[in-house]
């Protein structure tokens, strides 16, 4: 079976100088689960934001089901676009417009411009749109404002427009961090089991480690923009973690374990 | 040894001093070279207020119907010049603004333009335009329009540019064209802002096109010139006042607008 996603030697080095990708390479197969963990500034969110464009790689390439996403011309990217469904920490609602107007812009990828500007949406995309809201808990809120939500609501509406998107793909950049533990959970939840019961692979990074193991089947630790660890979470040992989330020699070692959230043996 | 004075700012007092007699010698010498005597405009006073009082009041109310079409002409002309004037306003507005402009150049380009623009008032144009195309309430529209332009472009630029971009992102990231991102991610959350400033622009234009109806751009503002000049003073204050409601009615109204709209 062919990888759905190849990472090459991917480098991003921003106009300020921040050299935040270093050369990171990893292949993808169908139906995965992937955590991404590390640091605040490891490169997370860069690495996640090359995948579908939104940040150009200054060297690398990236291959999505065959097509070399960097080479892609506009109507190719959009194509890509839309087979990848993102989730995000600050939800990215637009927030003056309806749960179910945010939902259906998630079919604007497979409409021209005349049907994306004049909101014509099909019949049978509104039903699909609300089969979704159900399926997240969220049939009461249809028509409700996206600012009238809560947190945990808010991001249910964000994965709803991704999956409206019938995606093949979902990245998920920190999409729990705004959220309180038990919000968290629902959303991770049900992202967990909609990827699983529609068959679709889902790259997701979060700084909570415990929710990483618990729903990833293989974990990718960055730090300082270069794969620190790629394998099986099981197999993910605690010294591994704790180079991934290491400090500087100048922090204490309760930071890290704050990060970490597990208990060091040299701890005071 | 400790110093007894302890300063509130780092500037020495000295720049102050020197900026307040500045301000002050400025004043002089300009009062001088205009002759403003300050004196004989406190001296006058009296015979303005006389004036007033005697001439041009009490109003006229019989004079309404005459001047009633008129006033109906300039919230017209106020109307059509804002919506007109806001509608290009915010096309030229996109291709300037930060988040949706195609180009830098273009940017740039039309910064310039507005700067322009936004420099020469209504009142201006419609000195220029009526000697070129006439008397009547077109040209008085036109007029209004170029000068509400210069303003209304910064503005909504303005509004444009503070957007979140996250939502932005969001669209993009959906495998949204241009302007799809524009119609559902940009516009949306600009148009409080779009919807505010356009009233704004609309008490603007009354006012302004009461002055342009004075150089011949129709409206009320030339029913009150022309009854200025027959010396029918008690009718053009009653226009006066006419005006002014009018204006503190579409104050009113669009506060209204404003809070269902937020």
């Amino acid at each position: 079976m062919n990888a759905l996603l190849e990472v090459k030697n991917l480098h991003k080095i921003y106009s300020n100088g921040t050299h935040a990708l270093r050369g990171v390479s990893f292949e993808m197969k169908e139906g995965e689960f992937i955590a991404i963990i590390g640091l605040s500034g490891s490169g997370k969110s860069t690495l996640l934001r090359c995948l579908n464009q939104l940040i150009r790689q200054t060297e690398g390439s990236i291959i999505f089901k065959g097509v070399p996403v960097e080479k892609a011309n506009k109507t190719d990217l959009r194509r890509v676009r839309r087979e990848i469904g993102m989730i995000f920490q600050h939800y990215n609602l637009i927030d003056r417009l309806t749960v179910i107007q945010n939902v259906l812009h998630g079919r604007l990828g497979y409409m021209n411009d005349l049907q994306g500007v004049f909101d014509l949406y099909s019949l049978e995309d509104r039903r699909k749109a609300l089969s979704i809201l159900k399926r997240v808990g969220l049939e009461k809120e249809v028509l409700k404002r996206a600012d009238q939500l809560s947190g945990g609501q808010k991001q249910r509406v964000g994965i709803s427009r991704a999956l409206a998107q019938n995606p093949a793909l979902i990245l998920a950049d920190e999409p729990i961090a705004s959220l309180d533990p038990v919000s968290s959970g629902v959303v991770m939840d049900y992202l967990y089991s909609i990827c699983r019961e529609d068959g679709i692979s889902a790259i997701v990074s979060l700084h909570q480690v415990d929710f990483a193991l618990k729903y990833a089947t293989r974990i990718i630790g960055i730090r300082d923009g270069l794969i620190a660890y790629d394998g099986k979470s099981q197999d993910l040992k605690d010294s591994q973690l704790r180079e991934i989330y290491k400090k500087d020699l100048n922090e204490s070692d309760d930071r890290e374990n704050e990060a970490t959230g597990r208990k060091s043996a040299i701890a005071v | 040894m400790q110093s007894a004075y302890i300063p509130l700012k780092k500037e020495k007092s000295l720049y102050t001093w020197t900026g307040v007699l500045l301000v002050l010698l400025t004043t002089v010498v300009t009062g001088y070279t205009t002759k403003f005597d300050a004196f004989e405009a406190v001296r006058v006073l009296p015979g303005i207020m006389d004036f007033i009082l005697t001439d041009f009041l009490p109003p006229a109310a019989e004079a309404v119907p005459n001047f009633l079409s008129s006033l109906l002409d300039t919230l017209c002309m106020a109307i059509i010049s804002t919506v007109t004037g806001a509608i290009i306003s915010l096309v030229l507005a996109l291709l300037c603004a930060a988040p949706t402009t195609p180009h830098p150049a273009v940017r740039v380009i039309i910064r310039a333009f507005a700067s322009c623009l936004r420099n020469i008032p209504a009142l201006a144009w419609a000195m220029i335009f009526v000697p070129a195309f006439g008397i009547g309430k077109t040209v008085g529209v036109m007029a209004l329009v170029l000068g509400a332009m210069g303003s209304m472009i910064r503005f909504f630029a303005e509004t444009i540019e503070e957007i979140d971009l996250g939502s932005i992102e969001a669209v993009r990231s959906v495998g949204g064209s241009y302007w799809q991102v524009l119609k559902n991610g940009v516009l949306p959350q600009c148009f409080p802002g779009i919807i505010s400033w356009s009233l704004y622009n609309l008490e603007l234009d009354i006012r302004a096109s009461t002055i342009i109806g004075m150089v011949g751009g129709g409206g009320i503002g030339f029913f009150i010139q022309f009854t200025i000049k027959l010396f029918k003073y008690r009718q053009a204050t009653m226009a006066i006042i006419a005006v002014t409601l009018l204006v503190l009615l579409t104050e009113a109204l669009s506060k209204r607008i404003r809070e269902r709209i937020m």
